[in-house]
């Protein structure tokens, strides 16, 4: 029987590849571009090989590998998986017309490899299915990656004052970040006070202002002090509402507020020397 | 007996620098250290730097606070310095924020705050 269908199918390359090619697959589903690796006969014969080797040792390694390729360059590229259904559906159909043609007179057999065929064929869908998830769930962590990586600056401003601005909703795993992220720049910048910008929070809950009061502390800890600015009156509501205390915490309404106040601990005075604004045409004073 | 952590003058102020990770025997000696060096005459502040302890534990975060205690006691205001980032990030996780106790940078910043207590909030 295994010897049967290695024999079929190792005669029959250039017929079965032959009907692929020829069946009603088009560029549109087998995409003409760079992310199959070239022309469809590649994408049959390297199918076809791989099955070679698998029903040779009764497993579906290779093929396994074959199709989690050719799924992960579908999702990285943003096309749809459905062509490849179809490409080993394709597959397997020109397989079986090729039976028929080859073994007419012996209808026992034709059945046999359909049957064999069929077995296959089911198991290809499967390991499709299971790589696309893979590969979507993949492609989704990295972009969970880059957006925490992009979501917490940490901005020096003067000689040791950072600005924080929080932009987003934070959970515990953002939270965790931002506080790793802002205690080394407090000790890279040797910065003794930090502003904490919270007006682009949209959802302030409990949680929000727990992982806020543990940044405060630690920072404190460190030797520097917050001010969170950009307070909102749906924020104050809230933590009012939740009978939060936030104790010693200094907090401003407005980023301007807390630049003047962190001025005024650095001893920084903020003045205009000579006239107005620069004319932004010629650059010379009003 | 080897002291663990030395204690040093600088004008009228006391510098420890803890170096390493402390027993809970050298904590209680080193307490005592410092006890008996801030009841000494001129003794103006005192100066804790953590700079290179990367693990503290409750024992010693509570000896920080009793240090601060005894100090108040005396007159004598305490300074913590140099604390790194993973400690701090342990002691608010356990729940201990030393409330009340001045931290600085480091040393320099230290420093500076008991020369200029009124600067401060």
């Amino acid at each position: 029987m295994e010897q049967e269908i290695v024999e079929f199918w190792a005669d029959s390359r250039d017929e079965i590849i032959g009907k692929c090619i020829k069946s009603s697959v088009n560029d549109a589903i087998l995409g003409s571009g760079e992310g199959y690796q070239g022309s469809r006969e590649i994408v049959f014969d390297r199918l076809w090989s791989a099955l070679l080797q698998d029903i040779q040792g009764d497993t579906l390694a290779k093929t396994g590998e074959e199709i989690g390729r050719l799924a992960r360059e579908a999702v990285k590229y943003g096309r749809d998986v459905e062509p490849l259904q179809r490409i080993i559906e394709i597959l397997m159909e020109s397989a079986e017309e090729a039976a028929r043609t080859k073994y007419r007179e012996e209808p026992d057999r034709v059945s046999r490899i359909a049957g064999y065929l069929e077995k296959y064929l089911n198991k290809a869908m499967m390991i499709l299915a299971k790589s696309t998830v893979k590969a979507q769930a993949e492609v989704i962590r990295k972009q969970k990656d880059y957006l925490l990586e992009l979501s917490t600056p940490v901005i020096p401003l003067l000689d040791g004052i950072l600005v924080l601005p929080l932009i987003g909703t934070i959970d515990t795993r953002r939270a965790k970040q931002i506080m790793d992220n802002l205690l080394s720049g407090i000790v890279e910048a040797q910065a003794d006070t930090v502003l904490i910008d919270i007006s682009g929070v949209p959802i302030v809950d409990t949680q929000v202002a727990h992982h806020l009061m543990k940044t405060v502390q630690a920072a404190r800890l460190l030797g520097a002090r917050c001010i969170i600015v950009g307070i909102r009156p749906e924020f104050a509501q809230t933590i009012v509402k939740l009978g939060i205390d936030f104790g010693r915490i200094v907090t401003k309404n407005s980023l301007q507020a807390g630049l003047k106040l962190a001025f005024e601990w650095h001893n920084y005075e903020l003045r205009r020397v000579g006239g107005g604004v620069p004319d932004a045409t010629t650059g010379a004073n009003s | 007996m080897q002291q663990q952590v030395p204690i040093l003058k600088i004008d009228d102020f006391w510098i420890a620098s803890v170096q390493g990770s402390l027993h809970d025997q050298d904590v209680i000696e080193f307490k005592q250290a410092l006890l008996s060096k801030i009841t000494q005459p001129k003794s103006n502040g005192l100066i804790i730097d953590l700079t290179v302890l990367d693990v503290v534990d409750s024992f010693v975060t509570k000896t920080l606070i009793d240090i601060r205690g005894l100090a108040k006691l005396m007159g004598v205001p305490v300074v913590i310095a140099g604390m790194s980032p993973a400690v701090a990030i342990t002691l608010v996780e356990m729940g201990l924020s030393l409330e009340g106790i001045d931290t600085a940078l480091n040393l320099q910043k230290g420093l500076d705050k008991l020369r200029n207590p009124g600067k401060e909030r």
